[in-house]
């Protein structure tokens, strides 16, 4: 197990490493002066210059390379001048508000779209299954942001119930700090919500369908359990890995979707940041943006493939 | 004989793919200005004149939608058929020849599959400038590790066939064999996963002019949902539509994609497309 581990670990390297030699490449192939794409078209010419030096931008290909790792394991992402702020600093800060919408409204999404599809399997080819199958289709099929939108004309704008923007009041009506902060999220963790629960209704109905041919169901049922004990506690129980496994493949199209969730909600998260980086051509910050992003995805990865060991004895590490 | 009941799916995302592809054919004549010009009153909401409504500088929404739809089948098409290209080659070659190959290919694919997409999009495009074709290019690029997967397995198992073999025998190269042998019999589930690529394709599209980073020059869907964030509450036409729009066309490559996978494998069968 242990080794395993370790060799799991030393996995990562070459993702991140292959992140990284996307980031130095597109320094030096960019248009124009390698030095401004890594300063971000905010920097003050001396900052460039100084940039030009410290990172020896004269000096041959694989020197810089050399350079460039060095400071990238220092924690050196660089600094940007829109916020006048070193970028992991920023990117730092501006992941736990990321964190905090991701994980509650996976949360839910795995939870209620487990038991969909599973409902949708026990009711196979019947109209709730129709139903719940055509559902998440056409939820599928909508843009994660052109959801957002909606949820804002419809509860914000006419309903006038939620707020559509920010993660804090101005003016806090002298509510708790947390209940703010929850009040803010509900507009954007449900548009996540929505965006993920078809993926999981769809998956946990094809493996409770394909658990379902088992013989272990049939004696189940021969025992004289009801359906819905034969279907939500022995089937689900054993299609709940599949769950596990894309939980983890999915994580970069959930950081995807936080993106766009937080660009239209104006969520204070990495995304968000991404967006203002966009519209500043804050390039240190979309640079260290995508690594930082690289890195969470390989992380998530690599805690579900630990979980995965505890929930599957049948599976052994070599 | 299948019943037509059974077809519903597969037939109505014909029709709105063909619905989708004369409204793109059809959009330089239904509109023959330029659906960026400003000619119409602004943010009017639908009527007969402007059926879906104008913007807040006066465009008529329906034109640019017309307009747009050639933009998310460029994209949807594209992208697609370059990662269905770069996906199939690598694939097969990884799958065919096994050894050093396969070993270099499959952690490339996985590494690729990895990194996260749409953040490495929106970095090479904000540095290179949001060019229509390099954005294409790119997406496509980004696009193809799970084709190769795909195709790779594909591979594995074709490759011991009779077939196969018999044209090892008979002295054909191992290119031959494996893009006029081996391919063609395994392309089916890259097909069907191509067509769920091209859905991704134009949602990247729309994602990527909503944070701002699409040519200003051309009329998009995503564009116009861009252009509209500001209006949500006064010209929610430029909303809904442009939405609408998007939403169709997915469909329409979901229920053809959904239908292809499961006749291609029948184990799985039910309306989940």
């Amino acid at each position: 197990m242990l080794r395993y581990l370790a060799r799991r670990i030393l996995q990562i390297f070459p993702v991140v490493l292959l992140a990284v030699m996307m980031n130095f490449l597109l320094i030096n192939l960019a248009p124009g002066d390698p030095a401004v794409v890594m300063a971000g078209e905010h920097a003050p010419v001396e900052y460039i210059a100084e940039l030009r030096k410290s990172y020896g931008l004269d000096a041959p290909v694989l020197e810089r390379l050399g350079t460039y790792l060095v400071k990238l394991m220092h924690g050196d992402l660089g600094y940007s001048f829109a916020y006048r702020r070193p970028v992991l600093e920023l990117l730092l800060e501006r992941a736990q508000a990321t964190m905090l919408l991701v994980l509650i409204s996976q949360f839910f999404s795995i939870l209620l779209g487990t038991w969909l599809g599973a409902y949708a399997a026990r009711h196979h080819n019947r109209i709730a299954d129709k139903l719940i199958s055509y559902g998440t289709i056409l939820l599928y099929c909508m843009p994660i942001f052109w959801i957002g939108m909606m949820l804002i004309m419809i509860f914000a704008v006419k309903l006038q119930w939620l707020p559509s923007s920010g993660m804090t009041s101005f003016m806090s009506f002298g509510r708790p700090r947390w209940i703010d902060i929850a009040i803010h999220m509900i507009l954007p963790a449900t548009c996540l919500f929505l965006h993920t629960l078809p993926i999981y209704a769809k998956l946990a109905r094809a493996s409770v369908l394909e658990v379902a041919r088992e013989d272990f169901i049939t004696t189940a049922r021969a025992i004289g359990f009801s359906e819905r004990v034969v279907y939500m506690r022995h089937a689900l129980r054993n299609a709940l890995l599949p769950t596990v496994t894309v939980a983890g493949l999915s994580l970069s199209a959930l950081l995807t979707g936080a993106l766009l969730v937080e660009t239209v909600f104006a969520w204070p998260g990495l995304g968000r940041l991404m967006f203002e980086a966009v519209s500043a051509r804050d390039y240190p910050v979309l640079m260290g943006g995508f690594l930082f992003a690289t890195l969470l995805v390989i992380i998530g990865n690599f805690i579900v493939d630990v979980i995965y060991t505890y929930l599957d004895p049948r599976v052994i590490y070599s | 004989m299948r019943s037509l009941a059974r077809e519903t799916p597969l037939i109505l995302g014909l029709a709105l793919l063909a619905f989708m592809v004369a409204v793109a054919l059809l959009a330089p004549a239904l509109y023959p200005s330029n659906p960026l010009f400003s000619n119409a009153p602004p943010m009017q909401p639908p009527d007969w004149a402007y059926p879906l409504g104008t913007d807040h500088t006066g465009r008529d929404v329906a034109a640019m939608l017309a307009w747009g739809t050639r933009v998310s089948l460029l994209f949807a098409f594209g992208a697609a058929g370059i990662s269905l290209v770069c996906g199939t080659v690598l694939g097969a070659i990884s799958g065919y020849f096994g050894g050093l190959v396969d070993d270099v290919l499959s952690r490339l694919f996985e590494m690729f599959n990895i990194v996260p997409r749409l953040f490495l999009i929106i970095l090479v495009v904000a540095v290179f400038g949001s060019y229509l074709w390099l954005t294409v290019a790119i997406v496509g690029l980004t696009m193809w590790p799970s084709n190769a997967r795909i195709m790779r397995a594909q591979v594995l198992t074709l490759k011991s066939r009779g077939y196969a073999q018999a044209a090892i025998v008979s002295g054909a190269g191992p290119f031959t064999v494996l893009f006029s042998h081996v391919v063609p019999n395994g392309i089916g589930p890259v097909m069907a996963n191509s067509m769920l690529q091209m859905a991704y394709a134009v949602l990247t599209e729309a994602g990527l002019a909503f944070l701002g980073l699409s040519d200003p020059n051309i009329a998009s869907w995503g564009q116009v949902l861009y252009w509209g964030q500001g209006f949500i509450a006064s010209a929610p036409w430029m909303i809904i539509f442009p939405g609408l729009a998007i939403a169709m066309l997915l469909m329409s490559f979901h229920l053809i994609g959904g239908t292809l996978q499961e006749r291609l494998d029948p184990r799985q069968q039910g309306a989940m497309a």
